[in-house]
């Protein structure tokens, strides 16, 4: 096995180890960072298809019965096939209450990332979508909340020079979409970091000759070692006097969970309170006196975000554009039902809906400030996911579900009959959520018993090992998470930076370094 | 509905017959294999019968049965190995409901029928069903996995820039409902 050490030890490449990676080599340490899945050479390895074999080469899916969600395994994790969008989370997110408690430390706040939020905004060059530029889709979208009196936003994204090619979620072809591979990445490479892609951490072990200690000054002794192993099976061992966890909040959780017997101290917290943004996603017919939509023309996300019902539900509605492939392996679309019988999700009914699905079809959802109730745990090696249907989030969903059918209702448009399905095309229950956006296996907290990490990122017990991805954010925030998991990102390494004036000292046993 | 000769009467009342003894254990017939040898030997028995399939549930799409047939021949999805087990399933509910087991000699609208018969069976069937169809759907709507797109719902599989507008409205500013946030962002 190879034996290599390193200074700053970042596992995990997209968002959350963006920060990290450019200011920890910037500021002069040498920091190697591991991706799981493979490089990406962007643009040129992203394609414009709905190939499911391309799709399946980056993409991966943990279900359980109630929640699915989706991440990405590749260089510049998620930021390569996210839909761009960019938002700042809502100052109500950091207030929420979760069993009479602060879900977020007292420290961190909308106030105390704004800052580090300008930052993210200016490395992404963040933009405001131009009105000009705003899909059709987005403006019916645009119309419905304004005949209802509701407010509407021109949201923002990460792109430079936008085509409204429409396939974002497929990798940008044209190098618009400003992912990590234009900023972060380079700048971070630039500054001395080792990216190695196609290798996996599979365990973490806190080594226990030298006692650890935080100091002002910096992690003082504090080390670990991380065993890895890459797509051939080889084994690599690393060792790091800092270890930063930011491979996504499944990836960040299994590790941790894989690597509990050597890690004591770590806290019983991870994986237990999971946040998942609550989505609610429906569809319906366009009225005939309303204008066209498009499915297929304009950004992949159509340019528009309601916050109206935000105080009063907990919830910011968008409008989608999902491709057929995409509509097809989320759900079974339906007609609405007529008197003598229910229509088909296949066969002539469903060409026939399909035939009308890029230009009359409208696709809303939901985003919400739902509790964090999923969780993630280890069962003979097999990560689970699980969520607690409670009734609370039964009345969000029905409720949210309720609000959406009387946008399309009150604008003369007709709900579709929506069932949505899961791998095998078998249809999932009613109250049921799937999600890009998960969140807190490794939260953030002020004390040990509610969360795996300090405010500062780092983990409760465990001085020197760090999280600063998506796990690290105690809850739901109603909007696209990438922007705050970046931000929040960014003011950890800050304060690393500015904590850790003393370089980490590495202390290699003998025989290492082989 | 053409008629069928006395040896292939004979062979479909033996799958019925078989499927008598294995009624109720649908998983059993699928990994042990029990259902016709013909079915696991003879592409051309099968390949018609899953391009069958796929004409019913995406019908009217036009493209040749190879293409249609494709996802069951497609090592990286499930249902590879279930295609013969499915066919010969699809002819033998064929004949409980026509008297005749050529599956992929019947109109659409009987085709329909079979699949439903299919969909409401026990749980096993079920599911190979309903993931059949969703096969179908998911690889016709992706254009058969290519750049080549989908005509039928107007989708060109990769993007050819329009003209200049084509993407938006010209009087977008119309649409626009009262903004709250700044520069696309909530307090």
């Amino acid at each position: 096995m190879d034996s290599m050490e390193t200074d700053v030890l970042i596992i995990g490449s997209g968002f959350g180890a963006a920060a990290p990676a450019v200011r920890l080599a910037e500021a002069g340490w040498r920091v190697t960072v591991l991706e799981k899945g493979p490089d990406i050479d962007a643009p040129g390895s992203f394609r414009q298809t709905q190939d499911p074999s391309y799709f399946l080469q980056y993409y991966r899916g943990l279900t359980g019965d109630h929640l699915g969600m989706t991440y990405i395994e590749g260089l510049g994790g998620g930021s390569g096939f996210y839909e761009m969008i960019s938002l700042r989370a809502p100052s109500l997110a950091f207030e929420q209450k979760d069993r009479g408690r602060s879900l977020w430390p007292a420290t961190v706040s909308r106030h105390t990332l704004d800052p580090f939020y300008d930052i993210a905004e200016e490395m992404l060059n963040v933009q405001q979508i131009p009105v000009d530029e705003v899909p059709r889709s987005g403006l019916v979208f645009s119309r419905m909340m304004k005949n209802l009196g509701y407010s509407c936003d021109r949201a923002a994204y990460a792109v430079r020079g936008c085509l409204g090619s429409g396939f974002c979620v497929s990798g940008c072809i044209y190098g618009a979409k400003q992912s990590l591979h234009f900023n972060y990445i380079p700048r971070a490479r630039q500054a001395g970091a080792v990216y190695r892609t196609g290798i996996e951490a599979t365990r973490i072990r806190a080594l226990t000759e030298v006692t650890p200690q935080v100091s002002n000054e910096g992690v003082g002794d504090a080390r670990y070692e991380v065993l890895c192993r890459d797509v051939a099976g080889r084994g690599y061992m690393y060792r790091a006097g800092l270890v930063i966890l930011a491979g996504g909040t499944v990836g960040t959780a299994r590790l941790l969970l894989a690597s509990r017997q050597y890690l004591s101290g770590l806290s019983a917290a991870v994986g237990r309170r999971v946040a998942f943004n609550g989505g609610v996603k429906t569809a319906g017919l366009l009225g005939p006196d309303w204008p066209d939509g498009d499915m297929f023309s304009g950004r992949s996300h159509p340019g528009m975000v309601s916050y109206h019902f935000i105080e009063s539900h907990g919830v910011t509605i968008q409008a989608a554009k999902p491709l057929p492939l995409q509509a097809i392996a989320a759900a079974r679309l339906r007609l609405p039902a007529e008197r003598d019988r229910r229509r088909r999700y296949w066969g002539a009914d469903h060409m026939q809906l399909m035939a009308r699905y890029r230009r009359r079809v409208i696709v809303l959802f939901a985003l919400g400030l739902t509790p964090p109730t999923a969780r993630l745990r280890l069962a003979n090696g097999v990560l689970k996911l699980e969520l607690d249907v409670t009734d609370e989030l039964r009345r969000y969903h029905r409720r949210t579900k309720a609000l959406l059918t009387s946008i399309y209702e009150d604008n003369g448009c007709r709900p579709l009959d929506v069932e949505f399905v899961d791998s095998t095309g078998n249809g999932k229950p009613e109250v049921s959520f799937t999600t890009a956006h998960q969140l807190g296996s490794c939260p953030m907290s002020d004390s040990p018993a509610h969360g795996g990490v300090d405010p500062a990122g780092e983990a409760h017990g465990l001085p020197g090992l760090f999280v600063t991805d998506g796990a690290a954010l105690p809850g739901s925030i109603a909007v696209s998470t990438s922007l705050t998991i970046l931000a929040n990102a960014e003011r950890i390494s800050e304060g690393l930076v500015r904590r850790l004036t003393v370089r980490p000292r590495l202390v290699v046993s003998a025989g290492a370094g082989t | 509905m053409d008629s069928m000769s006395r040896r292939e009467a004979l062979k479909a009342m033996g799958l019925l017959g078989g499927a008598a003894l294995a009624a109720g254990c649908t998983p059993g017939r699928i990994v042990f294999g029990w259902y016709p040898t013909r079915f696991k030997d003879d592409d051309e028995l099968v390949r018609p019968v899953l391009a069958a399939l796929a004409g019913a549930v995406v019908p009217g799409s036009g493209l040749d049965e190879v293409s249609l047939s494709r996802p069951f021949y497609d090592e990286r999805f499930p249902l590879h190995g279930y295609r013969g087990y499915l066919a010969a399933d699809l002819c033998e509910r064929t004949w409980v409901e026509f008297r005749q087991g050529r599956f992929d000699l019947l109109t659409v609208r009987d085709r329909v029928r079979v699949i439903e018969s299919g969909l409401s069976a026990d749980d096993t069937t079920r599911s190979l069903y309903t993931g059949a169809v969703f096969l179908t759907q998911l690889a016709f709507y992706s254009g058969f996995y290519g750049d080549a797109g989908c005509p039928e719902i107007d989708f060109d599989g990769r993007f050819r820039p329009g003209p200049p507008g084509t993407r938006t409205y010209p009087d977008a500013e119309t649409y626009l409902a009262e903004p709250v946030g700044v520069g696309g962002n909530y307090a």
